[in-house]
């Protein structure tokens, strides 16, 4: 066995010789993806075609595109462009180790923190970053956590050096809908404790509501006068329907209350979590709110609900007719998007829907479809060049662009498999080279 | 009148053994078998006589009335087998003591935990029922089969599997014990310290033992030394008689565990989640020593924070007979996706990477003679895939432990439970907030991860 | 309808000494030691038909049962013609006659600033002293046992004569005593001590050993360590030029186990729970009972030698969905309906829910057999006693009417409760049966013992006579609108006449739902105790009890009254002094 190991080793330092030690940085200017097959999610597969990348933005889509002089020609044989996979709901940039709190920026004290703005709190310098976009997730909502009103969340780019840079152009305020379940299997408050709790969360929520609105009359009133008051200023958008709510809501009962709540004040919202939503599809149908779900690969909620419920929740919605995008709500391993929307295809989605719900149908949600979600001419270059299904394991990612910057295929990670993989030196018992 | 002389009793035998296992006969007809060891065979027969592989090959005969499983256009590979879970265990830590070599989980074995179920649905039909990592030294953990639907505890043993036990290195211990209780170890040269005095005490305990029994022939009225199972463990792991299984992330503590070891003369050892193994991946391999890894997992903790995903890749290449664990209910479920995950992080073939879940965990729990691979003559412990395993398109089809179809996706009722309290309402929702395995048992004091 | 069934049998008999001679009163001597109950209707032994028989028991003992015999001339002779006989009940698990231990509020939880729950620091972690540990297997029960406990009255008045009292605790509480029922102070009440040792899966929670790992692995270190110490024990007895054993409590009190002169008591109810001992069981070898067994039907097979004796645990999982179901009704109409537009979303209450019904099925499934466990190990032939420890009083006959509606016959019921538990405990010789030779324990009845109806008329332990006058107690409140209850909320004076004087007080009733709660306040009360208790109010009837200390001795006042308007009439029975009128009205109501 030792000798096959020498052998492999052998074959390794090549490999290792090749990769150059020095920093690769992002390249900006005109890119000519050529000889490639396109998932362009809105307008079907093309093969044996272009996408001309310039100045940020996708130039140009199909089989017979000019390409511009000076690109730099990136020959795409046997390779596929997607576009850039979008995460409904994470913390990524907002939390750098998970048991060290004060690498905590997603979870601010109070219940009613409506005004923290995670826009303010990202690190663009999060190590957590790279190792996310390298796997071809390009977009992520980075949200708050914690209390009745959270905060806002931002949609954010996955490259860039400041928060403005990486912001993608869209913001909503959190709503946690009050649970009337059990958090987890570690919560041991009985059932009247859980729901009192909940019974009094929703009636500081509605009280909460009605204050807004007050806010908001005496605002108008006032033409803008109305005393300082940042927590209910901030929901005034979510009041007046010019700002979307992320509303979270998992057990049936609290899916159902959400979205009465949602009708009865008129907002324009989006259900997250639903980690029911299963057994309410229907319901939510028919209310027309779009849902962010996930993450796919989780446990069911019950102990007598199917093994797989978590993996078809997703596929059950969108069946039903909702609008069903994906989250992992992950922080450290949103990487772990897309194989999260190929466990829902396998269960229920199909690839192709599966791939909107990590696409166009987020960009859509967000108000964003313009810029953001498939590889048409006119939006943003947030895409991807691998050489196969990117919901494969197997698959690797040979390309990646994010805001038209054609971003290196390196994180610590990679750093750290290409100085680890053949140690030198190896054990202090090995020769040193070049001395036998 | 009263107080009248008292005769309890009747006579009193020793009856509760070990339950006998119940084992199956059945043929897999034309599936592809992944037997890992020995290579792919295509449109192949697996007859399957008293739990165990008979024979493999084309057209086999079965005796009449055997039952046929048709594994046209599916995949069998072996049972998959998590080396480190916490599934069917109703007690995890016990962490009232930085050193508790004498306690258990097998004692504590939850034939009804749904998550055995569930772990069978991703063709998962062995695993490492690991205690906690709150103590330096914890519990002795028990290789479990997943003969769910069985009521009596003792059998999800697997009788024939060697002992383990847990060692745990670096935040944990020092957390609960050093930061939590004010005793050591607060530092990892604490951690080292406690794991060395267990050793020595170990040492001690059995020369006395040793010279008991000697002077006992000379002196038939020595008396008998104290006893104690704790050290007496300590003992056992010296002599080679228990695997140890060591929660580990950083290079210089698994460095650290490595000397102590050699310095007491133990070989046996397999490092848990051990992230940075790659960093000393050679030492790794020169002792001897196993890693069972995550396939993704980091930065939930500092001692995490340099970490790689391509880790499993790197020991595999250094020579290190790696697994890929769960130490999850929920990851358990997909394993075969985890160790899917390695072609993505440095492009493991398709045997390298199924290995890491079928023959390499068996090789560290000590049981590859019996599962880990399809071979005549082993268990019949098995797992049928709609597409190959390593696909993200696969479903598990059909999960076999012992000859016995323990989970059959065609006959599949949503409730799976065995036991329903009588008292509930509708079965209780539980939100996905989850303190995971290895620090379960300890959440009064902190409610962190792994 | 098992349920309406059960809360009938439920409301207990209020328990009202009466002087008719020869009963058991505490500051009465007894008049003879000899009882005949003359043509009862004798069920001698579990199994045998009635037979009209007379009973004659002597200082304690059975001298005679049968047709013609001669009546002694000192007996106290009870009329039997219209009763019905039964051996006694014997509890196999009890914890009858150990005081109500004060709410465990000081749990040594504390809560960080965070809010996260947090241990409090233990001095010795890991090595704690036994107590701290939960392991006292020195500590006899008779230490924690009250002659006047409440609980051996009540208990009694149910029919038990013997009861085997193990001691609260956590994993090794301690050691067992078998008690008869009657008796002024702790040595007329016990038999004998130190005849078990009691264990149970219950972690020291703050120190070793807080799971059920740490107790196996605890159990077995014990018991190896008193093994070894009857060894060097031996040894040190027998050699010269031995070191003196170490002496440890804990190993010196399991000494008894591991000769196998004492059973281990193992409460053990649920599957689990049994499976383990077992398993401790079969590794050590010691004796042992599995006791307040709850889900022993899986583990039947492991039962059908006898060798590891059964007590079945009286308790049975109430069904909660009923008890829902009626506050849900109850509710009802408080609940706004939703908007019209939002009808269809939550519509689906009205169609059915085929996923809820699975779940009511497998419930009901479970309910049902937890109830049929005692009838299916009776159909298995498994031997089995039944214990009372994990159940109240009043739940014993529910309980027990709901196990023989699950196909337990009576016959195996009374078994259960008399030879079973006689055989199990070493006492058959003494007790279980009607015989002559036996212990004048006697349950007399007014119907078959287990029919819905019966209830006990008079209880003889040890051939102390027990009178129970029949009164069922009413429902506490009507099921309807509490208006009715309103009438006697609020502060009442009231004016007691007895013969030397006029005493005057006030009682304050307050209402809380169906509860009603009293108070007695008066120059005349010294002790501390205020609280009227077993108060019930039907139509105009109002009556409660009130323990009242006079020179150091309890005595129970009991009121009966009738409430017109804003005042009532009425007597009370000041123990054994006598009844006198008393009359109030109400001074103030509650405020709204």
């Amino acid at each position: 066995m030792k000798k096959i190991s020498i052998l492999l080793f052998a074959i390794f330092i090549l490999a290792l010789q090749v990769s150059a030690q020095q920093i690769e940085k992002a390249v900006y200017g005109i890119f000519a993806l050529t000889n490639a097959s396109i998932e362009t999610v809105t307008n079907g597969r093309l093969n044996d075609a272009t996408v001309i990348i310039e100045n940020g933005i996708i130039k140009d889509v199909g089989k017979d595109v000019k390409i511009p002089e000076g690109a730099q020609i990136i020959d795409c044989k046997n390779l596929t462009v997607y576009p850039g996979l979008i995460d409904g709901g994470t913390h990524l940039g907002l939390q750098e180790i998970g048991s060290i709190s004060v690498t905590h920026d997603y979870d601010e004290l109070g219940e009613l923190t409506p005004e923290m703005d995670a826009l303010t709190a990202i690190n663009p310098n999060s190590v957590l970053i790279p190792v996310t976009r390298v796997s071809g997730v390009t977009s992520v909502i980075a949200s708050p956590a914690g209390g009745l009103f959270p905060g806002t969340a931002a949609l954010i780019n996955l490259h860039g050096y400041t928060p403005e840079q990486m912001f993608a152009g869209f913001k909503a305020v959190v709503i946690n809908y009050p649970s009337t379940g059990k958090w987890g299997r570690w919560d041991r408050r009985t059932d009247e404790e859980i729901q009192k709790a909940g019974e009094k969360a929703i009636r500081k929520l509605n009280d909460t509501w009605a204050r807004v609105k007050t806010y908001a009359d005496i605002d108008s009133a006032t033409r803008g006068n109305a005393d300082y008051n940042p927590e209910l200023a901030a929901l005034v958008p979510v009041l007046q329907g010019r700002m979307t709510a992320f509303v979270e809501a998992n057990k049936k009962s609290d899916i159902l209350a959400a979205i009465k709540w949602i009708k009865k004040n008129k907002i324009k919202a989006v259900l997250t979590g639903v980690a029911e939503g299963w057994r309410v599809a229907d319901s939510i149908a028919l209310s027309g709110i779009p849902v962010i779900t996930g993450p796919v690969l989780s446990m069911p909620s019950r102990d007598s609900d199917r093994y797989d419920q978590a993996y078809k929740n997703a596929g059950i919605m969108q069946k039903a007719g909702v609008k069903v995008a994906l989250r992992t709500n992950e922080t450290e391993n949103v990487r772990n998007l897309p194989f999260n929307a190929g466990f829902a295809a396998t269960y229920g989605m199909g690839k192709e829907e599966a791939l909107k719900a990590v696409t166009i149908i987020p960009a859509e949600i967000f108000g964003v479809a313009d810029q953001l979600g498939s590889i048409e001419a006119g939006k943003k270059a947030n895409l991807f060049v691998s050489d196969g299904d990117p919901f494969e394991p197997a698959t690797q990612i040979k390309y990646l662009f994010i805001d038209g910057w054609k971003v290196p295929l390196e994180s610590r990670q990679t750093l750290l498999y290409d100085e680890f993989l053949k140690r030198q030196p190896g054990v202090t018992t090995d020769q040193p080279p070049g001395k036998s | 009148m009263m107080r009248l002389s008292f005769f309890l009793f009747i006579v009193f035998t020793s009856i509760h053994a070990y339950s006998q296992v119940s084992k199956g006969d059945l043929i897999i007809r034309n599936g592809t078998v992944l037997t890992i060891t020995k290579g792919t065979l295509t449109e192949t027969d697996i007859l399957v006589e008293g739990g165990k592989i008979k024979a493999i090959g084309k057209s086999l005969k079965a005796a009449a009335g055997v039952k046929e499983i048709d594994a046209k256009g599916l995949y069998v590979m072996p049972g998959i087998i998590d080396a480190h879970s916490h599934i069917a265990i109703d007690a995890i830590n016990e962490d009232t003591h930085p050193i508790t070599p004498e306690v258990k989980v097998g004692d504590a074995i939850d034939p009804f935990d749904i998550g055995v179920y569930r772990a069978l649905a991703g063709g998962v039909t062995t695993s490492h029922a690991m205690h906690g990592s709150a103590n330096a030294i914890g519990g002795q953990c028990q290789t479990i089969k997943h003969r769910y639907g069985e009521m009596d505890p003792t059998s999800f043993i697997f009788q024939e599997a060697p002992r383990t036990i847990k060692f745990a290195l670096g935040e944990n211990p020092i957390r609960i014990h050093g930061e939590g209780r004010g005793v050591q170890p607060r530092t990892r040269m604490g951690v080292e310290r406690v794991i060395r005095d267990a050793f020595q005490q170990g040492l001690v305990y059995k020369d006395k033992w040793n010279k008991y029994e000697a002077g006992k022939k000379k002196n038939p009225n020595l008396p008998p030394p104290v006893y104690n199972e704790r050290y007496q463990t300590m003992a056992d792991i010296l002599d080679g008689k228990i695997i140890i299984q060591c929660h580990s992330y950083r290079a210089d503590e698994i460095l650290m565990l490595l000397n102590v070891l050699k310095d007491f003369g133990v070989k046996k050892i397999t490092f848990q989640h051990v992230n940075e193994g790659f960093k000393v991946a050679p030492e790794l391999a020169a002792f001897g020593a196993m890693a069972s890894v995550f396939s993704d997992w980091w930065a939930y903790k500092f001692e995490v924070y340099y970490s790689t995903a391509y880790n499993a890749t790197i020991l595999t290449r250094n020579g290190v007979i790696t697994s890929i664990n769960s130490d999850s209910g929920e990851l358990i479920r997909h394993l075969f996706h985890e160790a899917a995950k390695t072609q993505r992080y440095g492009g493991l073939a398709d045997d390298e990477a199924l290995a890491l879940i079928t023959i390499n965990p068996a090789r560290q729990l000590g049981i590859d003679q019996k599962v880990g691979s399809i071979e005549v003559g082993k268990d019949a412990d098995i797992a049928i895939f709609s597409g190959h395993p390593l696909s993200i398109y696969t479903i598990p089809q059909m999960t076999i432990v012992d000859g016995l179809i323990r989970f059959d996706l065609k006959n599949d009722p949503a409730d799976m439970r065995i036991y329903v309290d009588p008292t509930e309402d509708t079965p209780t929702y539980y939100g996905q907030e989850e303190i995971d395995g290895c620090m379960r048992d300890t959440e009064l004091m902190y409610s962190h991860r792994h | 309808m098992l349920r309406k069934l059960g809360m009938s049998l439920s409301c207990c008999f209020a328990l009202f000494s009466i002087s008719i001679g020869q009963p058991v009163l505490d500051d009465l001597p007894r008049v003879t030691s000899s009882i005949a109950i003359v043509n009862v209707k004798l069920v001698s032994a579990p199994g045998k038909t009635p037979q009209v028989s007379t009973v004659v028991i002597k200082d304690g003992v059975i001298t005679q049962t049968g047709q013609n015999i001669s009546i002694p001339d000192d007996a106290y002779r009870i009329d039997g013609d219209s009763l019905f006989a039964y051996p006694a009940f014997i509890d196999a698990f009890s914890r009858t006659g150990i005081k109500e231990q004060e709410s465990s509020g000081g749990s040594g939880m504390q809560t960080h600033p965070g809010g996260r729950p947090q241990r409090p620091a233990v001095d010795a972690e890991g090595n704690p002293s036994l107590t701290d540990a939960g392991i006292t297997p020195f500590i006899s029960v008779r230490s924690s046992i009250d002659a006047k406990d409440k609980s051996i009255a009540d208990w009694r008045a149910q029919g038990f004569a013997i009861a085997h009292v193990v001691p609260d605790g956590k994993m090794i509480p301690g050691k067992g005593a078998l008690l008869v029922l009657t008796g002024k102070n702790v040595d007329e009440l016990m038999w004998k001590e130190d005849v078990s040792l009691f264990s149970q899966w219950s972690g020291a929670g703050n120190s070793y050993p807080a799971t059920m790992i740490g107790m196996m692995a605890k159990w077995r270190e014990l018991y190896h360590n008193a093994s070894n110490n009857v060894i060097h024990e031996a040894v040190y007895t027998n050699a010269t030029l031995v070191s003196r054993p170490n002496y440890n409590q804990a190993h010196e009190a399991l000494m008894p186990v591991v000769q196998k002169q004492m059973p281990v008591f193992f409460r053990a109810p649920a599957v689990k729970d049994i499976s383990r001992a077992m398993t401790l069981q079969h590794d050590l070898g010691m004796r042992m009972v599995i006791a307040d067994a709850q889900q022993a039907w899986h583990m039947a097979n492991e039962f059908k030698s006898g060798s590891i004796p059964l007590i079945l645990s009286l308790d049975l999982p109430d069904d909660k969905s009923e008890s829902k179901k009626e506050k849900e009704e109850k509710e009802k109409p408080v609940s706004v309906p939703p908007p019209d537009s939002l009808k269809t979303i939550a519509g689906e209450k009205a169609v059915q829910d085929p996923e809820k019904e699975a779940f009511e099925k497998r419930r009901n499934e479970s309910l049902r057999e937890h109830r049929a466990q005692a009838a299916n190990l009776a159909k298995e032939k498994i031997p089995f006693s039944f214990g009372t420890r994990s159940i109240k009083t009043t739940d014993f006959n529910k309980y027990i009417l709901l196990m023989i509606d699950q196909g337990l016959s009576p016959d195996q019921a009374l078994s259960a409760l008399t030879t079973q538990p006689a055989k199990l405990l070493g006492i058959e010789k003494y007790a279980g049966t009607i015989e002559t030779g036996k212990m004048g324990n006697i349950i007399l009845s007014n119907k078959p013992i287990f029919e819905k109806e019966a209830s006990i008329r008079f209880m003889i332990v040890e051939g102390d006579l027990y009178e129970y006058d029949i009164k069922e107690k009413k429902k506490k409140a009507p099921k309807t609108g509490d208006e009715s209850l309103d009438v006697i909320a609020g502060t009442w004076s009231y004016a007691i006449e007895t013969p030397d004087q006029k005493r005057e007080g006030t009682f304050e009733f307050k209402i809380d739902g169906e509860e009603i709660a009293g108070k007695i306040k008066s120059n005349d009360i010294t002790s501390g105790n205020e609280d009227l208790e077993n108060i019930v109010f039907e139509s105009d009837d109002l009556s409660f009890t009130f323990d009242f200390e006079i020179n150091g001795q309890i005595v129970e006042l009991e009121f009966n009254l009738t409430v017109k308007d804003e005042s009532f009439d009425g007597t009370v029975t000041v123990g054994e002094m006598g009844t006198f009128s008393i009359t109030g009205t109400r001074i103030m109501k509650p405020q709204q």
